[in-house]
């Protein structure tokens, strides 16, 4: 071979190498090792918890660690358990993600697959450096609960609240909250209230045990939330929470009994902006009181209960967070916007909705939505005995209400109005709003008793009435209502004749 | 035509091979020395994990210290151990991270109150007898040394993060009563839901 033809060759064999560099799209590659390719992407998404003293029961910032739970990691990332990240691709961008991307997860599929070859360890990269203690710095602020919490080794989840005193003196407004737990391992989230009532205070001391229940507790104000795997999160400048002095911090923490007794003693750090924010920070939830208003009632087997609400934009307005809430048997949470124009915006949904994994999520830019713009907000819950989170077997009617065995659901934003002149006519339109929603949801319930007290004479329960199941001084009213004159009383001849029963 | 008579000789015979080793295979008697697999407790004491003297049944269930959700069936295992043992049932926790030392394992036991006893399977001899996959998977082996049942303690865990309030099947327990009352076995295996044994370097 001539010189020329040998240099060509060389060529094509580098340039052929470089074309096989291995990455996320070229996941056929052999040569995907953990020096060059996993580490990096664990660093990234995985060591803020699978690391020496966090939440994750093993750490990940070695080869060996990372080569020993090879075929688990394998497995919980086809199935997007790991890195938890519950909303949905394409339905709002949100700060501090997670999740792998699909070409990420055939990368790691494809090292376990050759057996986790580990590479050159001379060019590793290095762990990323991590802050001791206190997350964002040293708080201004830091409470701890006042007894330790005792969590048994097993059994049901627990959700307890402790009420923390802060002893302010004067208002103060919230950048950010982080919690640090004692027994990391248990506690799963914590939400975080307010209380200027003095209300869980009294709750806690009434409570042979340290915390409290929850029952006959509402909050008066919400610093927002936590849930492993997310990192203390700061507003961005100028915006922050309100604080108002004499408030109690209370926390509603969740723990997952772990096998072993657990003692859990809580220290939150509360970080304050050092002036009034610019932009004051308002809140809204679609259905609004967590869906106390709707009426909601599931029966055992229904494996598709829909809850439905929407909110007019009262004023240009701009989302900064969004969270969802429900209990164990929601399935879906779902919210879109349609702009005045009639142009569809994803807000948000989590479609495998998990008690467990609920955070609070912050869009990596606020979100602008124009005054006119309808949010529709869609709840779905599975009550059949399929659905493996059910708290009851067999499965049992589910009713609004606060404790973990019942059900309640909204998604609630965080918001500024886009002109801070229009502050106060945002609160008050948005106040209007959650009004307008509790008639409507009035309006439905007095539906549902009317059907209830016609269909309370249906004898043989086929969901309509005969004119032979209606007691003869009835027939009157019967006649008027059967529109169609077929001698029966449908459903839908109730809800038409809605107006005449009420004026009887 | 039809083949000489030594040819049909030769295919039949090659035939019952692959017959029989799929039959073997598919029946999973575990080989006579797992019976003599000897191996050193946590306390210091020679266990025959698999000994089919004295048993009506050996149990192994396989554990790491950093499973959660072997760590999260520590107490029923616990349970499980305190009601079988008097009835002939012979059951043994074994550790299958062959990096993990006694003294890990030891810390681990008195953290989570482990009562039965402890192994740790270095070599795998366990792991291979069971032909077990994931911790905290059991195995059940009958007292002609045959491994009846491998799987799941119980339903609890439905998948990774899907658990149920509480266990509809008690896949281990049931096993373990069917051998005792001398009937059936209903399900010889299930699906574990849990943590990857890892390969021996």
């Amino acid at each position: 071979m001539n010189t020329y033809a040998s240099t060509l060759l060389l060529l094509w064999i580098s340039s052929a190498w470089i074309l096989a560099e291995p990455s996320p799209n070229n996941i056929s590659d052999p040569l995907v090792t953990y020096h060059k390719h996993i580490a990096p992407l664990f660093y990234e998404k995985c060591v803020s918890c699978h690391r020496p003293g966090e939440a994750a029961p093993f750490s990940l910032l070695d080869y060996a660690s990372a080569k020993r739970r090879s075929k688990t990691i394998a497995r919980v990332i086809s199935t997007r358990y790991m890195p938890p990240w519950k909303p949905v691709t394409g339905h709002g961008d949100f700060k501090q993600n997670l999740s792998l991307t699909n070409p990420e997860i055939d990368l790691i599929q494809t090292w376990v697959k050759a057996g986790c070859p580990e590479g050159d360890a001379s060019k590793k990269t290095q762990p990323p450096t991590f802050t001791k203690g206190w997350q964002l710095g040293t708080p201004d602020l830091i409470v701890e609960m006042q007894q330790s919490f005792e969590i048994y080794a097993e059994g049901r989840d627990i959700y307890r609240y402790f009420a923390l005193p802060l002893g302010l003196e004067k208002d103060q407004w919230v950048r950010a909250v982080e919690i640090r737990p004692s027994a990391r391992s248990v506690v799963h989230h914590a939400l975080f209230f307010l209380d200027n009532t003095g209300k869980a205070r009294q709750l806690q001391q009434k409570d042979p045990k340290p915390g409290f229940n929850g029952k006959g507790f509402k909050s008066t104000g919400s610093l927002g939330a936590w849930a492993v795997g997310g990192m203390p999160l700061a507003l961005d400048d100028g915006f922050a929470l309100p604080l108002p002095k004499g408030s109690d911090l209370v926390l509603q923490t969740h723990f997952h009994p772990s096998g072993k007794l657990e003692k859990e003693k809580t220290k939150v750090g509360i970080y304050f902006a050092k002036q009034e924010p610019k932009r004051k920070i308002g809140e809204f939830q679609i259905p609004p009181h967590f869906g106390a208003q709707v009426g909601l009632t599931i029966a055992p087997d229904d494996s598709h209960y829909v809850i439905q609400d929407h909110l007019t934009v009262p004023e240009d307005l701009e989302l900064i967070t969004v969270w969802a809430h429900a209990h164990q048997i929601a399935r879906s949470m779902k919210a879109d916007a349609t702009l005045p124009n009639g142009k569809k915006l994803p807000l948000f949904y989590i479609d495998d909705w998990d008690f467990n994994w609920q955070g609070q999520y912050q869009y990596q830019k606020p979100v602008l939505l124009p005054k006119g713009t309808r949010i529709d907000v869609t709840i779905i819950y599975d009550n059949s005995a399929h659905n493996i989170n059910n708290p009851n077997s067999p499965p049992q009617r589910i009713h609004w209400g606060e404790a973990s065995d019942d059900e309640m659901g909204s998604i609630i934003f965080q918001c500024v109005a886009s002109d801070k002149k229009q502050e106060n006519t945002l609160a008050r339109g948005l106040q209007r709003e959650s009004k307008k929603s509790k008639q409507r949801f009035a309006k439905a319930r007095q539906m549902m008793r009317r059907l209830h007290t016609v269909l309370i004479l249906d004898k043989n329960h086929d969901d309509q009435l005969s004119l032979a199941e209606t007691p003869k001084k009835h027939h009157q009213t019967f006649h008027r209502l059967d529109l169609n004159k077929n001698q029966i009383v449908e459903v839908d001849e109730i809800k038409q004749a809605g107006s005449f029963l009420d004026k009887k | 035509m039809n083949p000489p008579p030594h040819k049909l000789g030769l295919a039949s015979s090659l035939l019952l091979c692959i017959l029989l080793s799929l039959f073997q295979s598919g029946i999973n008697y575990a080989s006579e020395p797992s019976a003599s697999i000897t191996l050193t407790s946590l306390t210091g004491k020679t266990l025959h994990p698999l000994q089919k003297q004295n048993t009506k049944a050996s149990v192994i269930i396989f554990i790491t210290t950093d499973c959660p959700i072997a760590n999260a069936l520590i107490p029923e295992i616990n349970r499980i151990y305190d009601h079988y043992k008097t009835a002939g049932i012979q059951l043994t926790l074994a550790h299958v991270d062959p990096g993990l030392s006694k003294k890990e394992a030891r810390h681990h036991a008195k953290d989570y109150a482990l009562r039965p006893p402890i192994v740790i399977d270095t070599q795998h001899l366990l792991v291979k007898a069971s032909q077990a996959k994931l911790t905290p998977q059991c195995a059940v082996f009958d007292a002609q040394g045959k491994l009846v049942y491998s799987g799941r303690i119980n339903n609890q865990w439905a998948d990774y993060g899907k658990r149920r309030a509480q266990a509809s099947e008690h896949n281990l327990r049931d096993t373990l009563d069917a051998i005792l009352a001398g009937k059936k076995i209903q399900q010889a295996r299930t699906q574990a839901i849990g943590c990857y044994i890892p390969n021996l370097d």
